[in-house]
């Protein structure tokens, strides 16, 4: 067994092994939820023509409602978290992420109304792209790649580093002319 | 009896008209068969046959009786008989029409009207005078709410990292369903591989992995170590991974919830991550044995190692190519985007650009990035069969080196982009890099893969974009992709309409959504659609690939070399057991998929660039959609399919059209299956590149409906009208549709779009299980249908509502072309 393996299960985290056992602590969750919503500022991003609300455990303590109406929940389950989207009682959407793997940092899309995990790289559009490696070391990012042509430069954070802030951090930056999320991409297939 | 001439005679003169007495004439009626069914395609016809022979013409009406309804029950071609002088057999035919109701069967008594009341002068009834027909029901019942629910279905995906001392496994549990799943566990088993078929000891077990609920098109990823000191060098080892419960085997034999990987310990007891090629003598032939198993590119009828074989000359047509040598594809640069490519393969070595290729997973900064590997060396460590190695060989295989087949552009220069391994950075796989990797210098990307049900895409439509206006010096880079394997990927639901539609279409991967990328259908040998093939209306060409190599050819192709490693090591029929035809096991000869079929069409790319290298992206398309022909097997149904919903026809299946730029299309195969010779035709008989006028993309035109209720189960649905303010001398190269609404299961939506001149195109088969289960509609549809014709004008949008229950509102649609000018 590897060790990995191992410290899962020595982990006083609570477990479960069974449907039944997963149905109790999904439903224990949503009893000590609040029952309302409550006001909250959401932080707002945009992608690819759609409105994002950063709903990461760090930023979103209490349930939240969208303008739409949906309510916004984040619950932490042992070695999971999950990020729960409500409509008139109705769940509509919700996405389990393991959290001994990397802590996900995950926005809502406002349109499609699903929970997207953010990738951990950024894209940004400075005004004089030979700065990039100045730009780099200062939100200490891995590695910092231009691509002229396509008319931006991609920075790579490390493992474990937000997303979120620092697209925040770079935004409020005047030698920046455009910073922006990647969203982790639908896992692509052979045919 | 009536004998006068109704019209009178024209003759001149002053004397009194003459009267021709008319020959009376005896009608018989009879039917080729009594029995129609329901949703079954079948016609039967009628014939009416008049005796004598007689030099006049006549009008033969037709009566109905019975409880089945015209228009409702069934529908006839002609009601009225027309017989020309001397004709004396005259035919209509009657269909019944499906409703997709369980009802008792119908009768219809066809029958001629009284002709002495009907003013059909000289005609009398003889015997027969009359056909019953029985209209049976295809017992379909409708759909329950709970059925369109759909069902459960996860899909197991893993990859693995390499490190110096532990490997980490990657699990993916997709629910491609939709319903959210329970919760479950997976587990995870190692073995020893002693050779194939034979499986030595258990090296590790890892079980009760907790996998949670998870909602539908979503996934849950988690992981595993596997300490590497427990596995000895120089052997081979599999990974198999499952998640419980196990599903019930469907019709393909596919078990979705498990998945494999290998891997071989090299002489230092650390994983193989670099290809070291084979010490073998040279061969003395210079043939390639296996082309005589290539059907795709010329079919004979082989059977490719499999128990039947196919249909004579349904094939890529290059038989001029295979007769000269030329052109080969020499000079073109190709890109293999994908899982790996093992460039010390005997058959590929020859065609590899040296320090062309780049291995995504050997960033030291990457953690996940795999130990010792080579940047320039994209080796797949997973032994069990490398994607990207069977692509490449179809593409460009060396040709007359002694070994094994042939590409369909042997020359071609390749470069393998591990893409698939990282799941990141398109920018570099696909042409944004000037280094590490240098993909700007790609003349032709292959793309053989695709992801489950994305309304959303923007990051690859840009790069693609950028990549047909900037690369190749500005005449493009061509994108070649497969359009999905879901036809038969019911994971919502079955219903009949699937086996005309398909279960799933290929508008569930978003880049097939773009303009700037050749979307690709799959054939089989019998030059039919390959069964798993996705339809849609963003194809542009099909080409072949085959089925699964069993009953039914697949692909010959490049594997990754050894016995031990690659697809030929598991437990495959075919070459993979005939160690005469392949000794050393570096082929495969059932690979399939549109997979396959797309670099069959890469090959065909970097031929054309050879023989005009000023080809322009936009040319290419043209001249494969000009040149490609309607494949010669079957197809589903060779006629348009209504169905009554409600108390209307909606029509949910459409068979070729031609559209009135004279362009012939199907949502099976885009503009039908490449042909080289006609291609290469083309080029040599006068085209001129770069005349296809300047390509706009014009802006959205939007209409908002505001909440317009979409009528349930109504085949009247909604029409909705838009006109497009474009140059009437310009000509389409694609229209977008994007849709915005909500409804409480939008599986149940068909979506057509007809274009200012008539043809139409079904842009979203109805119970497409790409949406099943959705309730938010935001969705960029692409269709090529209407190539070449002139965009101004009025465009009609059609939306059923197929299914009765759950409901839903259009807020908004709109369209937008891409269009030159054409000469």
């Amino acid at each position: 067994m590897s060790r990995k393996q191992a410290s899962r299960l020595s982990d006083q985290a609570p477990r479960f092994h069974h449907a039944g056992a997963w149905l109790y602590g999904v439903l224990l969750c949503l009893v000590v939820a609040p029952a309302l919503a409550q006001t909250q500022p959401l932080n707002k991003f945009t992608h690819a023509d759609q409105a994002l609300i950063q709903v990461s455990e760090t930023a979103l303590t209490e349930p939240v409602t969208t303008e739409s109406g949906t309510v916004l929940r984040v619950e932490r389950l042992g070695e999971l978290i999950r990020f729960t989207a409500t409509n008139a009682r109705v769940v509509t959407h919700s996405q389990w992420y393991d959290v001994t793997r990397r802590e996900p940092h995950v926005v809502f899309g406002t349109t499609d109304k699903r929970f997207h995990e953010v990738a951990n790289r950024v894209l940004v559009k400075l005004d004089n792209p030979e700065r990039l490696s100045v730009i780099a070391e200062e939100v200490d990012a891995v590695r910092a790649k231009r691509y002229p042509g396509l008319g931006y430069s991609i920075l790579w954070l490390r493992p474990g580093q937000n997303p979120i802030s620092t697209v925040k951090q770079l935004q409020s930056d005047h030698r920046i002319k455009h910073a922006e999320l990647q969203l982790k991409r639908p896992l692509m297939i052979p045919l | 009896m009536l004998l006068l001439n109704a019209c009178g005679s024209s003759d001149s003169g002053s004397g009194p008209d003459v009267v021709e007495p008319l020959t009376p004439v005896t009608t018989t009626i009879t039917a080729g068969e009594l029995e129609l069914t329901e949703g079954s395609q079948n016609e039967i016809e009628i014939w009416v046959d008049l005796t004598p022979q007689v030099n006049r013409s006549i009008s033969v009406p037709l009566a109905f009786t019975g409880n089945a309804t015209k228009d409702q029950d069934y529908e006839i071609d002609d009601e009225v008989l027309s017989f020309s002088p001397n004709q004396t057999r005259a035919t209509t035919r009657i269909r019944a029409l499906d409703d997709w109701l369980a009802e008792d069967a119908e009768s219809l008594t066809v029958r001629f009207p009284d002709f002495a009341t009907n003013r059909s002068p000289g005609v009398n009834a003889g015997i027969p005078s009359s056909v019953t027909l029985t209209i049976e029901d295809n017992l379909d019942e409708p759909l329950t709410a709970n059925e369109k629910r759909g069902k459960v279905e996860i899909y197991l995906y893993t990859s693995a990292s390499f490190g110096a001392e532990m490997a980490t496994l990657e699990l993916n549990a997709l629910n491609i369903g939709t319903l959210p799943s329970s919760a479950t566990t997976a587990s995870v088993i190692t073995y020893q591989l002693i050779q194939p078929g034979e499986f030595g000891q258990v090296i590790e077990e890892i079980s009760d992995i907790p996998i949670p609920p998870i909602e539908r098109r979503t996934v849950f990823e988690t992981e595993v170590n596997l300490d590497l000191q427990r596995y000895s060098p120089n052997e081979t080892y599999w990974i198999s991974s499952t998640v419980e419960p196990p599903p019930e085997e469907d019709s393909t034999g596919r078990l979705p919830n498990t998945d494999q990987i290998g891997f071989t310990m090299d002489p230092h007891g650390e994983i193989m991550v670099r290809c070291e090629a084979p010490d073998r003598a040279r061969p003395t032939e210079t043939d390639d044995p296996l082309f005589a198993s290539q059907w795709p590119l010329r079919n004979d009828g082989q059977n490719a190692f499999a128990e039947d074989g196919g249909r004579a000359g349904e094939d890529i047509r290059m038989s001029e190519v295979l007769a000269t040598g030329t052109p080969s594809g020499r000079g073109v640069n190709v890109a293999v985007v994908d899982t790996g490519l093992e460039i010390c393969h005997p058959d590929l070595a020859q065609n590899i650009v040296e320090g062309g290729s780049f291995n995504f997973k050997a960033n030291p900064d990457n953690g996940k990035a795999w130990h010792n590997a080579s940047a320039s060396d994209p080796y797949l460590p997973d032994s069990r069969g490398d994607h990207g190695t069977t692509v490449a060989g179809i593409i460009a295989a060396a040709a007359n080196n002694g070994l094994g087949i042939r590409g369909v552009a042997p020359d071609a220069s390749l470069f393998g982009f591990n893409f698939l391994s990282e799941q990141c950075c398109e920018e570099d796989a696909l042409g944004g890099s000037s280094e590490s990797p240098n993909s700007e210098r790609i003349d032709v990307f292959n793309m053989s893969y695709g992801s489950f049900g994305s309304q959303y895409n923007e990051p690859d439509n840009s790069i693609v974009r950028y990549g047909t206006s900037q690369l190749r010096d500005g005449l493009g880079a061509i994108y070649v992709k497969s359009a999905g394997n879901a036809f038969r990927l019911c994971m919502h639901f079955e219903h009949q309409v699937h086996a005309l539609t398909g279960c799933s279409s290929s508008s569930g991967d978003g880049l097939n959504d773009v303009p700037y990328v050749i979307v690709v259908g799959a054939l089989n040998a019998a030059g039919g659609r390959a069964s798993y093939s996705s339809a849609g209306s963003n194809l542009w060409v099909s080409a072949p690939a085959g089925e699964y190599g069993v009953s039914d050819p697949a692909t010959v192709t490049t594997d990754q070399y050894g016995r031990e490693r690659g697809y030929s090591s598991r437990n495959y029929p075919g070459l993979a057991r005939d160690t005469s035809a392949d000794p050393f096991g570096d082929y495969f000869s059932n690979f399939n998929g549109t997979s396959a079929a797309a670099p069959h069409v890469t090959g065909v790319v970097a031929l054309l660039l050879e023989e005009e290298p000023a080809l322009t992206w936009r040319d290419v398309k043209h001249v494969l959609a000009s040149t490609a022909r309607r494949p010669g097997g079957l197809i589903n149904a060779a006629t348009d399919v209504r169905v009554m919903i409600g108390n209307r026809l909606a029509t949910f299946y459409l068979d070729w059209i031609t559209n009135a730029a004279g362009f012939d299309f199907h949502n099976h195969f885009g503009f039908g299956v490449v042909d080289v010779d006609a291609a290469l035709a083309l080029l040599r008989d006068g085209y001129q590149p770069d005349n296809l006028g300047t390509q706009s993309m014009s802006d959205w035109f939007t209409v908002s409906t505001d909440g317009l209720q979409i009528p349930d189960h109504d085949g009247a649905g909604i029409e909705q009208r838009l006109n497009l303010d474009l140059p009437s001398a310009s000509n389409i190269e694609a229209i977008q549709l994007h849709l915005s609404g909500t409804h409480e299961n939008l599986v149940d939506l068909s979506i057509e779009l007809e274009s200012p001149s008539g043809t139409k195109s079904i842009m979203n088969p109805v119970f497409n299980g790409t949406l099943a289960g959705e309730e938010t509609l935001e969705w960029r549809l692409l269709s090529n249908a209407f190539y070449g014709e002139s965009p101004r004008g009025t465009w009609t949008l059609r939306v059923i509502d197929a299914a009765e229950g759950d409901t839903g509102t259009l807020n908004s649609w709109a369209l937008r072309a891409w269009y030159g000018t054409h000469p």
